[in-house]
């Protein structure tokens, strides 16, 4: 396996309060590395910490990001800046939030062309071409603006802008929250298909065992900043060790269920 | 218990500045049901479907155009939203009290039904009641309309996607509160999500809802064991299994 | 803290403290006309000058400090008054409510403000009380649309529809729930029009359509100084950095405001 990522014995201070503590997290070409976790578990801050992104307050203690045999903490933030976007990019929870509503989808994500590559307007049209019928959009619907598509069109928007410049790693911090659950379906389809025919590896963020099943090749889970469990999906769902993933995998309904109540405490 | 006949209510949307280009929007067309009392009624739709102006319908927000509701006793509501569904200027005392305020109860008798309906949510923390929404976590809000709702005792409460915004582990303990809650206190509900699984947990009876109108009405384990309609279908094969 | 709200607030205090206790600061009855002392430059005896009549201009200021601080502060409340009920009633009730109230804030838009304040007041008679009252009259437009514009937000939160749920009354609900989510806008609205409403005042006073003379204002300082600018330059100069100070405070100290009290700016600073 082609390992494009390693954080390596990450540990991230807020003050004297603990946030990231000893975390080992390797992502991999063509393969999904899932980080679970309930909000306020670090998975986000991980996931930032990996793109040089924490916030001013977080005092890195130890450890590093290992990309390309470079320490993403430690290069300076032209040479970062260079990466972000192009090299790994990065798609969000809330697609509304993430688009700029007053400019059309399309020249958004010209932008993102613009920037990270020299391209000639000819070839320009052809890429966006090409990136709206990856994410299966009309080209049409790049001429609306954000108001008017709906959640699942914004967020294929927002992965083509994502893809636009053939990243190797793609980070999705919860991508589907905001979406029905039909539209979670289709999305998370499209993913690891277009995955399937560009290799990229994906960090993706969720605290929704269901949607690791559906998603995931490797799946940590967090608690408090620590990783309590890692392993292959198929492991860590069918024989979960640690109590707490237990516990997640246990909340998760279905349909059919039996259950009349959650095996949980309060 | 409850009596929902034919309601209809439809909002006209203009597009342009300059251009007389309306389109009327069919937000819930025509929507009939009933529900029994201490049952729960569950309303599955995708977003657009015109779910939660049909909450707002029953509770009084929205004026339907047509068609009518009857209430037997009071009614109350929970949000999706816990962030925005709680005054942020308001304390937890003020929020869940409010309803008996306004109806003039004294100090005491507020704040010891106030203590009871926190209590009835698990949120039973001595100073919850001087503290301010934006203190407390998505869950603990949840909790806290809940107990809001619960205070002037409704014989029935919408509940508009309750759980879709907290993350899985929250959520199934607020599901679970809901059960408790309907057992002890014969509450009848009506359970409005985006997700199929929680509904059928939730509910005797499942209606699934699709660009205004009811388009299945069975029992919920009907829905999954023997769906009618296509939509139905696609829902259910859109679930994620485990 | 922010800065500019520290030096407005410093400043605001300042006059504040002037005007309460001016009795005891001023040097010299303001009134006191003395033939034997006019147009004196600044000296120990006469801390800004004297004017053409002999009168101590530092205490003629500290007087004046008064009616302009007043003036402001009055004025706003009047225009905080209407402006936020006409305007929560427009925002909350839209429909016809909203349609009359806001053609009536057209209108208000139509006239412009400063000469409709001089014809007021040139029909009233000119008087520091029909001053602040018709300043507050005819200021409350914009104060108005904003209040409107943040209850047409609010009311669709559904803080609000839960309350109209538990069948709390509109009165109820647009006192309790919405406006003291609203206030964060109008605070930073109202500090800068108390800077607005203290220059209109000035400008009155100098055109003698405000504080009567012999009566000071700084206003009417200025004017009774602007035909000895050549060379009485205190009794322009001193009045017209008051008055500059002041408004610049409530200016500054309106932007603090806005600043601290606007998340999307918050943000952005970070």
């Amino acid at each position: 396996m082609d390992k494009l990522l390693e954080i390596k014995d990450l540990t991230v201070n807020f003050g004297e309060k603990c946030v990231i503590d000893n975390v080992n997290v390797s992502i991999f070409a063509g393969r999904v590395t899932a980080l679970v976790g309930e909000s306020g578990s670090g998975k986000t801050l991980t996931a930032l910490a990996s793109l040089n992104l924490l916030p001013e307050a977080a005092l890195i203690k130890k450890g590093e990001v290992l990309f390309r045999g470079q320490d993403m903490l430690k290069i300076s933030e032209t040479e970062i800046r260079k990466i972000r976007g192009k090299d790994i990019s990065m798609v969000f929870q809330e697609p509304f939030t993430a688009l700029n509503p007053v400019m059309r989808v399309r020249d958004q994500i010209k932008e993102m062309l613009v920037i990270h590559k020299n391209i000639k307007k000819d070839e320009l049209d052809l890429r966006l071409k090409e990136l709206f019928s990856i994410v299966k959009l009309s080209e049409d619907t790049g001429f609306r603006y954000p108001h008017e598509l709906s959640g699942g069109m914004c967020q294929r928007v927002m992965i083509a802008m994502a893809l636009s410049c053939n990243p190797d790693i793609l980070i999705m911090d919860e991508p589907t929250t905001a979406l029905d659950v039909p539209v979670q379906k289709e999305i998370l389809d499209l993913v690891r298909q277009i995955q399937e025919e560009n290799n990229f590896g994906i960090l993706f963020i969720t605290h929704d065992f269901s949607v690791v099943n559906l998603m995931a090749d490797d799946v940590h889970v967090m608690k408090e900043g620590i990783i309590v469990e890692s392993g292959e999906k198929q492991d860590v769902l069918s024989a979960p060790k640690h109590e707490y993933t237990r516990h997640l995998i246990d909340c998760i309904p279905r349909l059919g269920d039996e259950r009349k109540r959650f095996p949980i405490q309060d | 218990m409850v009596e929902v006949d034919s309601i209809k209510k439809y909002f006209v949307k203009r597009n342009g500045f300059f251009t007389r280009d309306e389109k009327v929007v069919k937000a819930v067309d025509g929507v009939s049901f009933s529900i029994k009392k201490g049952e729960t009624f569950g309303l599955a739709g995708g977003s657009g479907c015109g779910k939660s102006t049909l909450a707002k319908l029953i509770t009084g927000i929205l004026k339907p155009d047509e068609g009518t509701v009857s209430l037997n006793g009071a009614v109350d509501i929970v949000f999706q939203d816990p962030f925005g569904s709680l005054n942020p200027r308001m304390t937890i005392q003020e929020i869940v009290g409010e309803a008996l305020y306004i109806r003039g109860k004294d100090k005491e008798e507020i704040e010891k039904r106030v203590r009871d309906s926190l209590r009835m949510v698990k949120l039973s923390d001595s100073n919850t009641l001087t503290k301010y929404p934006h203190q407390f976590s998505g869950g603990e809000r949840q909790r806290i309309a809940i107990a809001r709702a619960l205070i002037h005792r409704p014989e029935f409460i919408v509940l508009d996607e309750p759980v879709s915004s907290l993350d899985v582990s929250i959520q199934a303990g607020i599901l679970n509160l809901l059960k408790d809650l309907q057992q002890e206190h014969s509450i009848t509900y009506l359970f409005i999500s985006h997700d199929l699984r929680v509904v059928e947990f939730m509910s005797d009876v499942v209606g699934i809802m699709k660009e205004g109108s009811l388009v299945e009405v069975a029992s919920a384990k009907d829905i999954y064991n023997s769906p009618k309609h296509e939509y139905t279908r696609h829902l259910i094969a859109s679930i994620p299994t485990i | 803290m922010n800065k500019r709200i520290i030096f407005g607030l410093v400043v605001i205090l300042g006059m504040m403290i002037i005007a309460l206790f001016a009795p005891f600061i001023a040097q010299q009855d303001p009134l006191e006309i003395n033939h034997d002392a006019r147009l004196e430059p600044p000296s120990i005896n006469h801390l800004f000058g004297t004017d053409n009549l002999g009168r101590d201009t530092f205490s003629r200021m500290v007087y004046g400090s008064r009616i302009s601080l007043s003036v402001g502060f009055i004025a706003v409340l009047i225009s905080l008054g209407i402006g936020i009920s006409l305007g929560g009633l427009s925002g909350y009730y839209g429909g016809k409510v909203d349609g009359v109230i806001m053609r009536l804030v057209e209108i208000m838009y139509c006239f412009p403000t400063f000469f409709l304040i001089m014809m007021i007041i040139t029909f009233l008679g000119p008087s520091i009380v029909n001053v602040m009252i018709v300043i507050g009259l005819t200021s409350w437009a914009g104060l108005c649309r904003l209040v409107r514009a943040e209850f047409l937000t609010l009311r669709e939160r559904d803080f609000v529809h839960s309350a109209k749920v538990q069948g709390v009354s509109d009165m109820r609900i647009m006192f309790r729930h919405i406006l003291p989510n609203a206030m964060a806008p109008v605070y930073v609205s109202a500090t800068l029009s108390i800077g607005g409403a203290i220059l209109i005042e000035s400008a009155l006073s100098f055109l003698g359509l405000g504080v009567q003379i012999p009566n000071p204002s700084w206003g009417n300082i200025l004017t009774s100084g602007k035909n000895y600018m050549d060379y009485a330059w205190w009794l322009t100069v001193f009045p017209g950095f008051a008055i500059l100070f002041t408004v610049l405070s409530f200016n500054l100290i309106g932007e603090g405001l806005r600043e601290v009290l606007d998340p999307k700016l918050r943000e952005k600073r970070r």
